[in-house]
């Protein structure tokens, strides 16, 4: 039973009286934390005779992963499903920027360089870089679009589906203001739309610009806050991409407005089932990469991310955890006391570059470890082959979100309105 | 100078020739555009290209250094994101002329549609004619001259940067002002202008952000959350190199 003092707790009530006081809606960075249905609700149908085989893993699985090839000349190739998700300079310092970038590189996968700009440290030393053109533009430059391995065109995030990008003035250093050419002094918010797209039609024009400003050779992705994801991801596909960025309710961000952060957008769970739907009825699965981000946070989300449909998957939060951030939510505050998400030298100063990408690369290499121990156990050695049938689900919700069905009983939950594939 | 025909070529083709000629010549004329979109994207050298017609969406979008002339009008986005250079369109513009123009300098002889300047953050953008509604939407910086009328909502979200009207205004948008001319506002406007080889003689009106909007003044922390962060302790722990002992107490 919840007594009054659980229900009513200090949070609730520090919550009550800061609305009461500030008189706004309340901002903070990382991510929601109300209770979702997640990948945890579901586990994989091993059979016990596959798992008794299992020796070393390593080597033993394909991770390689191709995104974008639809129509770029050179599309991006990693070494495992599995990427660092956009985060701009400026919702991070430049030294996490750089130490992502490393532990990436180090494990022959790709990161992004968020809303900021592109650093010239970031470029240097990532193995693949993603740019994204963003509705703020900020510091967005022919020369950049040309040095990145892939461009995204962001048209929302998880963490705030219909917002922009929003940056405290705290944070708007002189460096930062001439990075992303802006006045300083303002709470930065970007526009919540491109200025230049209303709509699919104008959006298919936008992206052949950025096909002949880059003649073709990079793959172009689509980044979605996940909302109505089965109809978003057939404009995407007529809109001629290569490839969808999908972005869950879990996403993490530098700063939102917490009411949007909680509430608007869908799960991961519900995003990836829903974008498999909707592309498996246009007839046309093999036409662009999925890549899911959202609350992933280790290699057995995503083994159930890709066996649910997922070409690969993004971690932003896990991987600055997997260094030294502590979750204190101070992401929007310029006082992040680890320096991550801070520009005070004082602070920054306190992050190892070095060491941190070290940390990001071994637990990307562990998440990997993960994939492909599943990817064993279901009698597969290639982490693309995951698929439907390989999972199960743990509760009704999971499974009528999914159509997987239900361990023991075998129960599905099918979604009356969802044709799934097999 | 040479000559391109873009009567039977695809785009990908058309702005593949534009720019092997800008390799090997100062100065090139694209025949037959047939207002189609997304013409001359990505110029980043300093070519001189006239276009002999009218063109579509993003026509010299993302470039660096070019000179760029349209005889007709262009479409939506004309010198989406430009970076240096001058654009000159003899007729009309679309709609977000001049869209996140980083610096270089853009004239339009005719009218401006809706939201011209959107996110702009540097350079100048002139226009003879009107503007349509929102122009200066979002402005960072950068100065926008329209010597005709403005529509509704001039300024919507200004940020930084000026914009400069001759005609009538319809209204201001969220967070616009109008200011008083300052001492030298009236030579700047006349050095641009000039630039162009125009000159304006009669009253101007100058808006400016209001600097109301985007302004929270003072944020709650996390830390309302989850507890106070002991600062003392995360800097030791740091120092240290030891993340298991940064910590954040809850309280």
């Amino acid at each position: 039973m919840v007594s009054g003092n659980d229900y009513w707790n200090k949070a609730i009530i520090k919550d009550i009286r800061t609305k009461s006081d500030i008189g706004r809606y309340r901002v903070r960075g990382y991510g929601a934390f109300k209770r979702l249905p997640t990948f945890d609700d579901l586990t994989f149908a091993f059979d016990p005779a596959e798992l008794k085989k299992l020796g070393p893993i390593e080597d033993k699985v394909n991770l390689n992963t191709v995104l974008g090839g639809r129509y770029a000349a050179k599309p991006i190739v990693n070494d495992m499903p599995i990427s660092v998700s956009a985060m701009s300079y400026g919702a991070l310092s430049k030294s996490c920027k750089i130490s992502l970038a490393k532990g990436a590189a180090m494990v022959g996968t790709s990161t992004n360089t968020g809303e900021g700009g592109m650093l010239p440290e970031e470029r240097e030393f990532s193995k693949h870089l993603i740019y994204q053109i963003t509705p703020g533009r900020y510091g967005f430059s022919i020369h950049d679009l040309r040095r990145a391995d892939a461009v995204e065109f962001y048209i929302s995030q998880g963490a705030k589906p219909g917002l922009g990008g929003q940056l405290m003035s705290s944070k708007v250093t002189d460096e930062l203001a001439r990075i992303r050419q802006i006045p300083k002094g303002i709470d930065l918010r970007s526009p919540s739309r491109h200025p230049d797209i209303l709509g699919a039609d104008d959006l298919v024009i936008k992206i052949e610009e950025l096909r002949e400003a880059t003649d073709w050779q990079i793959p172009i992705s689509l980044k979605i806050g996940a909302g109505h994801m089965r109809h978003d991801i057939k404009i995407a596909v007529k809109d001629m991409v290569d490839m969808v960025a999908i972005d869950g309710l879990q996403g993490g961000t530098g700063a939102a407005p917490e009411v949007v952060l909680e509430n608007i957008g869908i799960p991961s769970l519900s995003a990836i089932v829903a974008a498999i739907a909707g592309v498996e009825e246009m007839g046309r699965r093999d036409d662009v990469s999925l890549m899911l981000m959202g609350g992933i946070k280790d290699g057995v989300d995503a083994a159930k991310a890709m066996a649910l449909g997922a070409d690969a998957v993004g971690i932003g939060t896990a991987a600055i955890l997997a260094g030294t951030c502590i979750a204190c939510v101070q992401c929007h505050s310029n006082k992040c006391p680890t320096g991550i998400t801070t520009h005070k030298e004082d602070l920054e100063q306190r992050y190892e570059i070095d060491r941190n990408a070290e940390w990001v690369a071994t637990f990307l290499h562990n998440m990997a470890m993960e994939l492909s121990a599943i990817t064993l156990a279901s009698d597969k050695d290639n982490c693309h082959d995951l698929c439907r049938s390989d999972l199960r689900a743990l509760t009704p919700e999971a499974s009528a979100i999914t159509g997987v069905p239900m361990l023991d009983s075998g129960v599905v939950y099918e979604p009356s309105d969802v044709e799934l594939p097999a | 100078m040479v000559q391109i025909d873009a009567s039977d070529l695809s785009i990908r083709e058309i702005n593949r020739q534009i720019r092997q000629a800008a390799e090997e010549h100062d100065k090139i004329e694209l025949l037959h555009p047939g207002a189609r979109h997304n013409l001359a994207v990505g110029l980043t050298s300093d070519v001189e290209l006239t276009i002999r017609g009218s063109a579509g969406y993003f026509c010299a979008g993302l470039c660096d250094s070019p000179t760029v002339h349209v005889e007709g009008n262009v479409g939506w986005g004309f010198g989406d994101n430009l970076m240096s250079g001058r654009l000159t369109v003899d007729g009309h513009a679309g709609a977000v002329c001049g869209v996140a123009q980083r610096a270089g300098d853009i004239l339009v002889r005719g009218n401006l549609g809706s939201r011209a300047a959107q996110v702009m953050k540097g350079g100048t953008l002139v226009a003879l004619g009107n503007a349509g509604y929102r122009a200066g939407s979002m402005m960072m910086g950068g100065t926008l001259i329209i010597l005709g009328d403005a529509r509704e909502a001039l300024g919507e979200f200004l940020m930084d940067g000026e914009i400069y009207v001759a005609g009538s205004i319809h209204s201001l948008g969220d967070d616009a002002v109008e200011a008083e001319l300052r001492e030298g506002d009236a030579e700047k406007v006349a050095g641009i202008l000039a630039q162009h080889d125009l000159e304006h003689s009669g009253p101007l009106r100058k808006i400016i952000s209001d600097q109301r909007a985007l302004r929270y003044q003072e944020y709650e922390s996390g830390e309302l959350l989850f507890g106070k962060a002991t600062e003392e302790k995360t800097a030791a722990a740091a120092a240290d190199g030891n993340r298991d002992t940064m910590s954040f107490d809850s309280d």
